[in-house]
């Protein structure tokens, strides 16, 4: 058993825990020493050397990331040898990067009137590149006080891939950290990218110059979240630059519970959500899926209700009036409120207390999605009015229906049925109270704004059911539904010991949400389905036949 | 006329009036007396023998009707919808002295609507060459009639225009819900089958110059109807803050480039909240109505009151049934932005009407001490566009007024330079698209006779068939 | 339809295109711009013309992919037709002998010199092209205006070229050091022209800017290019591009310009994969 060592770094003694290296010690106690290659989550990997340090009785400068912290050791971080040196490292690193920017005479005048990056389609300085507000380089460039770059900057001219979806990779940014490698074998055992090709030649890439799609990645995005520089970008996110706002939320796409952070762009819209806990990996639907369905155009934005055959947007005061109208005709074991567990516990809660109380009537139906997410059920026998809070019913059913009510982020074909279309907030855009498929409580906070008029699925029924006159639906938020459930302590899912199923494992990926197909609704989905198919006809012809027409059954699946 | 209700109507840019049934148009065309001596067709800029396809309507001959408005208005889907009838031929109607006058307008949208959903729109039979090429300087109303007539006189026609699409104000200005741009295609197919050449983003005054235009090309005539394009601000404080825009370019987003399609279209909407649009004429009424569509609660500023305002009639009705808020006898002061330069308020003053001024109308003057603030995030500007100058300032020989439109003969649209003519909005300031097209019809007339070395017809219109 | 006679990435993301243009060719004088639809449904962008051939009827001209609608241009090849070109728009540059012209490009700006430089120095004056870039890789065009300058003087901002700093910061030099220089034109980005106002102005030596507001229609019945210059509004299409950087007022430029960065960032979000390796394929997929 290892014990603790006390060590001496820059004339202060310091108590290391056991198995520590130098570097953790000294960063934990607020000893800042320049690193760029190493990782919270990754074991030492030494490449960068910019984390040297003079320890006494050792030769040369050895690097503080991968020397264990010992007893009596003394140290030193900071001396002026080292500060020459990592420049020089730092230099040198440089010398194959476009460094322009760090050593402009006028940059703070530059980013005074230009804070933002241009969204250039090829990175060629800071004012370029999309991760300025971020970058890792930047700020030690900054500490470490680089002036200029001594060498003739070199720029490789690779192309910039972005030909896989979800990750735009531009190698001609890329420092050979090895993060990404080395965090991608830490989530998934084995490495989809690798160092490729050997001395000045060496670049991140994939065996045999396939694809990311072809070899094999998951998309889980943790490469991206390691990446110190531009070089690995989200591309949905890339431009939005550093984030106006990160919120916690528990991610609802399946039922792993992973707790997200969400960023949010200038105007209130979520650009990016990433794993919290970056010990293990969320899959590409927590990672990549969220901001897009949230900002698709077609979201529904305003209340509807049909006159003829169009339907016509409404205040929300006039449509939720209509129905209420329409509604108290059928109270009695003629209605039915058909939801799934997509909705929040809240939702559920208020939903169920609304049909069994002021609907008065037996016919709550709430669907467990299955394994791909889908939501189907079948309406009791002699139901003749319906509130659905999605596409969860066959059409030809519905078409028997006096009154069919609405509330859904997306137009469905149901919802182009319905007498009355209410727009709903979903994902990153609710507050509330989540159970995984652990039954563990999982919190959801709103992280950006709703599209147009959108409200969330809880405060709609509250507001139809005092349009009907009824009691006991005065709630002002989530939390004080939660408190009448019974239902705190809800705790964000950090710490898991397991990833979710589908970021290993593609043919555990849901496919729907809440009666919308993702694929739909999130390009990259759809490319990455198509890439792989692709891929693999390539690799076997004779499996093309077969896959087109698992192509053909999938996509009539999701069609439904 | 049915019509789409408001509350459908400011969700899509469909055309308000469905359009007249068979049976609707034929019941409204029999209300005409058939005057003797109809009014009706001299009060029309362009002379269309109105009772003659009236009485067509009636014995449900829709084809010969359409032919008939043909024969004196190139564009009877565009006029039906757009020209301010009840200035027209509609206010010297008979019937409308104790009841509500024939709807004229209607019956000629109906009958072009008619030929062309049928198909069967014929070309005439085109007289032998002559030989005689004309250039046609802007495709848009003006330059449309000039083109229309003299290509049925066997003149080989080409028609130069700056944008990427022909129409001008028809395309870029007109929404879609007011003049669909399928019909301003329509119209222009009919003239490229007639063999009308049409050349587009070509700038005369810069690709070539009028003289080069003779010179070099060996044109012989040159009408030229480049519009009144030049947007006209308020010159008041704020004016270049992101959120002001001339209507021009409010517009023209919307209808030419097609922004209310977006992202099928790449040019963004410039979908705000709170809009406020300065002016009283049609163009304000379409910029609001457009506001209004893309997702805007809008207020109409004007300065005058309500009777002074130059807009139809049907529009500022439209405008108003669809919800948009009328600020009347107020006028702005200037408007106020935020640290980056976004609109944010616009303060604005109260008007009364005092003493007449020069073109007779009473004259708006400020009430001191009456400044209240609106909160807004867009301004758009409508208060009339300018001559364009770019073709008076490369033709130094062309005589221009001092407010930059191109002065002509009114009989017969010549300009100071032997054997170029002008008509439209070049020459009268901004004003309708019937009146373009009277023009070019003037124009049309006198360049037949100078490209033949006849010497110009004198007489106005009518002429006597 | 406009076809794309050659398309070559020259430098790191600096695109060099000659188009056939011949209405524009023809006209095409120093200083002037083009608009350009990529396709139907592309907004209206505006490009400086760098250089043209009459007789061959071609105009070339230098891209950076900066957003969505330039992103659209260079994805198209040698071959590719554009849907619609239209210029040459706005107000030549003066050419006249004026003495020594200072001529400092930046970015795309290196070849918008190309023109200028050739007209100022067949009309007799003394030519002092200054061109910057952040490194040398990204300079281009070194050959040509070697020919068409009498003084070619190449910047580096990290030093890798020539001399290390801005073309702005050569010019000062020069008048610092007593140098003559009747008349100084600067292209490139909006923070080079505005340096290049200020280092002049204290020695009162003319500079021509070419302003780059957001452009509609390019003709001047939009507005939407509105500069404010010597506190008068102009519009950009017609009364410029450009303009004496003296009298620009230059926050309102830089804010007029973000106008839309918003939509443009959605817009580039929502831009398909871009399948450099399979085009066809990617094509198909996404029709």
């Amino acid at each position: 058993m290892e014990t603790a060592a006390t060590l001496t770094i820059d004339g202060r003694q310091i108590a290391a825990h056991p198995g520590e290296t130098v570097l953790q010690t000294a960063l934990r106690h607020g000893i800042s020493i320049p690193h760029l290659c190493t990782h919270p989550n990754l074991p030492a990997f030494g490449a960068c050397r910019l984390c040297i340090v003079e320890i006494d009785g050792v030769r040369g400068y050895p690097a503080s990331c991968s020397t264990p912290a010992t007893e009596g050791m003394v140290v030193r971080t900071d001396t002026s040898t080292l500060q020459n040196l990592r420049r020089a490292v730092l230099e040198l690193i440089l010398a194959e990067h476009p460094a322009a920017c760090l050593v402009c005479d006028k940059r703070e005048l530059c980013e005074k009137y230009r804070p933002k990056p241009l969204k250039a389609g090829r990175t060629i300085g800071c004012h370029t590149c999309n991760n300025k507000q971020v970058c890792e380089v930047r700020d030690l460039s900054e500490s470490i006080g680089l002036a200029s770059i001594p060498y003739v900057p070199f720029y490789r001219q690779l192309p910039v891939e972005r030909s896989d979806p979800f990750i735009d990779r531009d190698l001609n940014l890329c420092i050979l950290c090895g993060r990404c490698v080395r965090i991608c074998e830490a989530h998934h055992g084995q490495s989809t990218i690798a160092f490729v090709g050997r001395g000045s030649q060496t670049r991140i890439g994939e065996a045999f110059g396939r694809s990311l799609t072809e070899a094999g990645c998951r998309f889980c995005g943790s490469c991206i979240d390691v990446c110190p520089t531009g070089s690995l970008s989200d591309r949905y996110a890339k431009w939005y630059g550093a984030p106006e706002q990160s919120t916690a939320t528990t991610c609802m796409l399946c039922d792993a519970g992973c707790a997200l952070t969400v960023n949010t762009s200038a105007d209130n819209r979520a650009a990016m959500a990433r794993a919290i806990d970056t010990h293990v990996p969320i899959c590409v639907l927590g990672r990549f899926a969220i901001p897009e369905f949230l900002n698709g155009v077609a979201r529904l934005k305003v209340p509807q209700v049909r006159v003829g055959k169009a339907l016509r947007a409404l205040p929300w005061s006039q449509a939720l009036a209509q129905a209420a109208e329409r509604l108290k005709p059928f109270v009695g074991d003629g209605f039915a409120l058909v939801c799934d567990r997509t909705c929040t516990l809240e939702d559920r809660y208020v939903l169920r207390k609304f049909t069994r109380e002021v609907m008065q009537s037996p016919h709550y139906l709430e669907i467990e999605p299955d394994e791909r997410g889908v939501s189907r059920t079948s309406l009791p026998e002699g139901v003749r009015a319906a509130l659905l809070t999605g596409d969860f019913v066959d059409p030809e059913r519905l078409q028997a229906l006096d009154l069919l009510i609405v509330q859904d982020c997306y137009p469905t074909p149901v919802g182009e049925r319905a007498a009355i279309s209410l727009p709903v907030t979903v994902l990153a855009e609710v507050a509330g109270t989540w159970v995984d498929g652990q039954q563990r409580l999982r919190p959801l906070q709103t992280a950006c704004g709703a599209p147009g008029a959108a409200k969330p699925d809880w405060q709609i029924i509250c507001e139809l059911a005092r349009a009907m006159e009824a009691a006991g639906f005065e709630y002002a938020s989530p939390a004080a539904i939660a408190t009448e459930m019974g239902a705190n302590g809800a705790s964000l899912g950090i710490g898991r010991s397991q990833a979710p199923p589908a970021a290993s494992d593609p043919s555990r990926r849901r496919t729907h949400f809440r009666g919308h197909c993702l694929e739909e609704k999130v390009r990259g989905l759809r490319d990455l389905r198509q890439a792989v198919e692709e891929a693999l006809a390539r690799r076997d012809p004779a499996r093309r036949a077969a896959s087109v027409a698992e192509a053909v059954a999938t996509a009539a699946a999701i069609g439904g | 006329m049915p019509e789409q209700a408001p509350e459908d109507r400011v969700n899509n840019f469909d055309e308000v009036p469905y359009g007249y049934t068979e049976e609707l148009a034929v019941t409204e065309a029999t209300r005409c007396i058939m005057c003797k001596k109809a009014k009706c067709k001299p009060a029309c800029p362009v002379n269309v023998d109105i009772p003659g396809f009236l009485a067509l309507i009636r014995e449900r001959k829709f084809l010969e009707a359409a032919r008939k408005i043909k024969e004196d208005n190139a564009l009877p889907a565009v006029c039906g919808r757009v020209c301010p009838q009840e200035e027209q031929c509609e206010k010297t109607c008979v019937t409308g002295i104790k009841h509500e006058p024939v709807a004229i307008g209607r019956l000629e949208r109906f009958a072009a609507d008619y030929e062309r959903r049928s198909g069967a729109v014929t070309l005439p039979q085109l007289p032998a060459k002559t030989g005689k090429r004309v250039a046609v300087v802007g495709a848009g109303p003006a330059g449309l009639t000039v083109a229309g007539d003299l290509i049925l006189k066997g003149h080989e026609i080409t028609v130069f225009e700056a944008l990427q699409e022909p129409g001008g104000v028809l395309m870029y200005g007109i929404p879609e819900f007011r003049l669909p741009k399928e019909i301003v295609r329509a119209e222009v197919d009919y003239l490229k089958q007639l063999g009308v050449q049409f050349v587009m983003d070509y700038v005369v005054g810069r690709n070539s110059t009028i003289r080069e235009l003779f010179d070099e090309d060996g044109y012989h005539a040159v009408f030229i109807g480049t519009g009144a394009g030049l947007p006209s601000f308020m010159e008041v404080p704020g004016e270049n803050l992101i959120g002001v825009y001339s209507a021009n370019e409010y517009l023209t987003r919307a209808n030419l480039m097609k922004a209310y399609l977006f992202p099928e279209y790449d040019t963004p909407p410039i979908s705000r909240r709170r809009v406020a649009v300065i002016g009283g004429g049609n163009v304000a009424m379409d910029s609001a109505r457009t506001a209004l569509r893309l997702g805007g609660d809008v207020t109409i500023v004007y300065r005058r009151a309500r009777e002074q305002m130059p807009a139809r009639i049907e529009e500022v009705h439209h405008a108003e049934q669809e919800g948009v808020d009328f600020k009347l006898l107020t006028a702005p002061t200037r408007v106020i932005g935020d640290a980056r330069h976004r609109v944010v308020a616009m303060e604005c003053i109260q008007m009364v009407l005092g003493e007449p001024d020069s073109s007779g109308r009473r004259r708006p003057v400020p009430v001191k001490g009456s400044e209240f603030i609106m909160e807004i995030d867009t301004v758009i500007v409508a208060i009339g566009n300018k001559p364009n100058p770019l073709v008076p300032r490369t033709t130094p020989e062309l005589n221009v007024s001092k407010w930059g439109t191109v002065i002509t003969d009114p009989k017969t649209m010549a300009t100071s330079i032997t054997g170029v003519f002008a008509g439209g909005d070049i020459v009268s300031g901004a004003a309708t698209v019937i009146l373009a097209m009277g023009q070019g019809r003037i124009a049309a007339r006198s360049i037949d006779a100078y490209v033949r070395g006849e010497p110009l017809p004198q007489e106005t219109l009518p002429k006597e068939k | 339809m406009f076809e794309i006679l050659d398309k070559r990435e020259i430098a790191p993301n600096i695109h060099k295109a000659v188009i056939h243009a011949p209405a524009v060719a023809k006209k095409a004088r120093p200083g002037q711009f083009v608009i350009l639809m990529v396709d139907e449904r592309a907004e209206r962008v505006p490009f400086t013309l760098c250089d043209w051939d009459r007789d061959a009827g071609t105009i070339t001209l230098v891209v950076q992919e900066v957003g969505q609608s330039t992103r659209k241009f260079v994805l198209l090849n040698t071959g590719d037709s554009i849907a619609h070109v239209v210029g040459p728009l706005g107000v030549p540059l003066e050419i006249e002998r004026f003495g020594t012209v200072a001529l400092a490009g930046g970015c795309y700006g290196i070849g918008a010199t190309l023109c200028t430089a050739r007209a100022m120095k067949a009309a007799g004056n003394r030519v002092l092209t200054v061109i910057e870039a952040d490194s040398h890789y990204l300079h281009y065009f070194r050959d040509e205006l070697q020919a068409a300058s009498d003084e070619l003087i190449q910047t580096t901002i990290d030093g890798s070229e020539g001399i290390k700093g801005h073309s702005v910061d050569v010019i000062k030099q020069k008048l610092e050091a007593g140098e003559t220089i009747d008349r100084v034109i600067a292209v490139g980005c909006v923070f080079m022209m505005m340096l290049a106002g200020n280092v002049t102005k204290p020695f009162g030596v003319k500079t021509l800017v070419a302003l780059n507001p957001i452009m509609l229609d390019g003709t001047g019945m939009c507005g939407a290019c509105r500069v404010t210059v010597g506190n008068e509004t102009k519009f950009a299409c017609v009364d410029g591009p450009f303009f004496d950087a003296h009298e620009v007022d230059w926050d309102e430029l830089w804010d007029r310009r973000a106008a839309y960065s918003d939509e443009e960032i959605h817009a580039v979000a929502r831009t398909e994969i871009i399948d450099h390796h399979r085009p066809a394929a990617a094509r198909a997929r996404l029709a």
